[in-house]
């Protein structure tokens, strides 16, 4: 080893022998960058973010005034914040329920079919490239009640309009019906990824067997897809917890805060009523929120066989 | 000999490149945070491109803003006061008056109105006041909509009624509407959603009633009295007996050429008919029996953010171009706004005279009582409380006076925060 060192040295000519001392601070340096960009974007706001929850301020007012944990003592007691609270974890758990289910059914039928499988693919994953806001406008007049294309078709085929974006269950079942479209297509592709990776003798050593299709799903496919699940599941669920520009131009919270998720209302608080500490408060236990169910499934992934 | 040219040409090049770097030196670049959609752009890019013609020194820049209409715009120079560089100009609506007042950037225009001279009596008389608080001039108006109806003369024909007189009243319209239901139309839609509150004050101080608050009382809402409950029970009753459709997409629904009347802003004059393949015809705002036209002027102005002396001198002579003739007319012509140049209303309305449309739009203006706006921090939070009240009963999930009384009680728990 010493002898090695020696070379080394001797190799490294004058230049090292002048900085051995320093050395250690080589990777910092390298590592400089990434962190200060981490630390400007991603710390800075979070900790600013939880300084200014502590405050009552208003955007753009010279003036703030320290008032202690008084905005979060209003948030848990405000209606609308546990409405919302309600609505999130409703709208969470079926939308990335029904992208998953959606999304694992595509991918099986596209891997079944012999022609054409990536056209089918390229289409299932276009509502995932495009522009979600945009889109949300062509659903927004697709569901209004008296122009829009899918009360004309239940009118043509004889049945009632129904006023979709004006009921609760309606109207949240369009904020969820447009979510799931959004994210199924996403799922899809994840899963047809999943599926290359189970060796094809199974499948024939099963049906020797004589397991049927169903048997050989439930047996072989969705366990050894586990993996690709618990990280699809992961995914999923942080997208929905995080969806606000269906709920903004669909409904706007509405009617009467039936679709209000979390992410909405932080953004009406912080930036239609200008409440900018009120909406720190909520943005920092959104993101407490956000950190439980990220450390829960990301323990739920140590219980997976990878192998 | 060969010298000289070369000589001569680098001296043009030298005086050249000093006229450039004067001119340069010599513009003044103000940002303008501004609607931009198309209908806002109708006016505003020919407005900016004859301030500038007139003003070969002054750029106007345009600021993107943050969001959507005139909170998207407060939020643009709320979100600059924050960063420390507000946009030197901001369009406004007037009932954001007292939040971006509160915040402390606006400039009072009254120092730079008493400088150069401004005439206010150029102006019809309550314009300014719609941008003043406090004493101090902080809006300079560039033009008020009033509320309207939009009727489809088609459809009237097709359901036997006559375009030549149009309801006036409440009870004549909701006739008129059930006409228009039976012969297979939808009938009449106020537009409840716009802004949350604007043809509410609308119908409740035509009823009588009056939006605001009793100071005497300790800052209690005066709107849950009987012309409240008048309102909303005719609201309620139209919905009901499915008369007036409920949503939000108050144009849309009327260029779908199926409603039969719509009550919106005045300021769609000109975009609203041409989306409609039909004949439309402006007609005044239906009243109840007995009641009288109050019309709170909606529409907006420019704000001043400024704090450069140079950018502020710029940014004033964009102001005073604004109140005078030639941006009046740029205005009226391209959107139902009323200007409110006093001189250029009578020009027009005589140049127009075949034009009733145009002539009921221009009259209005002496009906406009100030649009009601909050004094309060949660302003835009009580616009929503009164919207989600018209809905709640629109909707049938609360009687008139439930509906009313929860309404009042939060308005008044917001007041008095």
């Amino acid at each position: 080893m010493v002898q090695g060192l020696t070379q080394q040295e001797t190799i490294g000519a004058s230049a090292s022998r002048r900085t051995p001392r320093l050395r250690w601070l080589g990777p910092y340096l390298l590592l400089l960058p990434a962190f200060a960009f981490i630390a400007v974007f991603v710390f800075w706001p979070v900790i600013y973010s939880v300084y200014l929850s502590l405050q009552d301020w208003r955007l753009g007012f010279g003036s703030s005034r320290f008032v202690g944990v008084r905005n979060y003592v209003r948030l848990f007691s405000a209606p609308d914040f546990l409405n919302a609270l309600r609505v999130t974890v409703g709208y969470t758990l079926v939308t990335s329920c029904g992208s998953i289910v959606l999304g694992l059914a595509l991918a099986l039928a596209i891997q079944h079919v012999r022609r054409l499988g990536s056209a089918w693919q390229a289409l299932f994953f276009l509502p995932v490239a495009s522009t979600m806001a945009a889109m949300a406008v062509v659903f927004r007049f697709m569901f209004d009640t008296h122009i829009g294309v899918i009360n004309a078709v239940l009118t043509r085929i004889g049945l009632d309009r129904v006023d979709w974006l004006n009921g609760d269950l309606t109207a949240f079942a369009a904020v969820v019906v447009v979510g799931i479209w959004s994210s199924a297509g996403y799922a899809m592709v994840l899963f047809l990824a999943g599926l290359t990776t189970i060796p094809e003798n199974l499948h024939e050593a099963a049906a020797l067997d004589g397991a049927s299709s169903w048997q050989q799903l439930r047996f072989i496919t969705l366990p050894l897809l586990t993996p690709t699940t618990i990280f699809v599941v992961v995914i999923l669920t942080l997208r929905s917890l995080e969806s606000f520009d269906n709920v903004k131009v669909l409904t706007d919270g509405g009617p009467l805060g039936a679709t209000q998720v979390l992410s909405h209302l932080l953004y009406i608080e912080g930036f239609r009523y200008f409440n900018t500490g009120y909406a720190s408060a909520l943005a920092t236990v959104f993101f407490v929120m956000l950190l439980v169910v990220a450390i829960v499934q990301m323990r739920a992934e140590r219980w997976v066989h990878y192998e | 000999m060969a010298q000289r040219p070369r000589r001569t040409f680098v001296a043009g090049m030298v005086v050249m490149v000093a006229v450039l770097l004067s001119t340069v030196h010599a513009q003044t670049v103000i940002s303008f945070a501004r609607l931009s959609s198309q209908a806002h752009n109708a006016y505003l890019e020919p407005l900016i491109a004859a301030f500038e013609a007139a003003n070969p020194d002054v750029v106007i820049e345009n600021v993107e803003s943050a969001g959507d209409g005139y909170e998207g715009l407060a939020q643009t120079a709320l979100l600059g006061l924050a960063a420390g560089t507000p946009p030197d100009l901001v369009q406004v609506g007037f009932t954001l008056l007292p939040t971006l007042v509160a915040s402390g950037g606006p400039m009072a225009l009254d120092p730079f109105m008493e400088a150069s001279g401004f005439d206010k009596s150029s102006l019809m008389p309550g314009m300014l006041e719609l941008g003043q608080l406090g004493g101090s001039n902080y809006i300079m108006p560039i033009g008020v909509s009033t509320p309207v109806m939009y009727y489809n003369l088609d459809l009237f024909r097709a359901a036997g009624l006559d375009p030549e007189s149009p309801p006036t009243t409440w009870d004549e319209a909701r006739e008129a509407a059930q006409a228009l239901v039976d012969a297979g139309y939808q009938g009449i839609l106020w537009g409840w959603s716009i802004t949350g509150n604007w043809l509410f004050q609308t119908m409740l101080e035509s009823a009588g009633g009056r939006m605001g608050m009793d100071t005497d009382a300790g800052h209690v809402a005066t709107f849950n009295d009987e012309a409240g409950e008048q309102v909303l029970s005719y609201l309620q009753g139209l919905a009901q007996d499915g008369l007036m459709p409920v949503t939000e997409a108050t144009v849309q629904t009327f260029a779908s050429g199926q409603l039969g009347m719509l009550v919106d802003s005045s300021f769609q004059r000109v975009n609203t008919p041409r989306q409609v393949n039909a004949e439309v015809r402006l007609a005044p705002v239906p009243i109840p029996a007995g009641g009288e036209t109050r019309l709170p002027a909606g529409g907006n102005g420019v704000m001043m953010f400024s704090r450069d002396p140079a950018k502020q001198e710029a940014a004033w002579r964009f102001l005073e171009f604004l109140a005078g003739p030639e941006a009046g007319r740029i205005v009226a012509e391209n959107t139902g706004y009323t200007p409110g140049n006093a001189a250029l209303l009578e020009t027009l309305a005589q140049e127009n005279a075949s034009d009733p449309d145009y002539v009921l739009v221009l009259q209005q203006v002496a009906n406009v009582v100030p649009w009601h706006a909050w004094p309060s921090n949660n302003g835009t939070r009580i616009s929503q409380v009164i919207k989600d009240m018209q809905l709640e009963v629109l909707l049938g999930r609360a009687t008139p006076s439930e509906a009313l009384e929860r309404a009042a009680a939060e308005t008044n728990q917001l007041l008095a925060e």
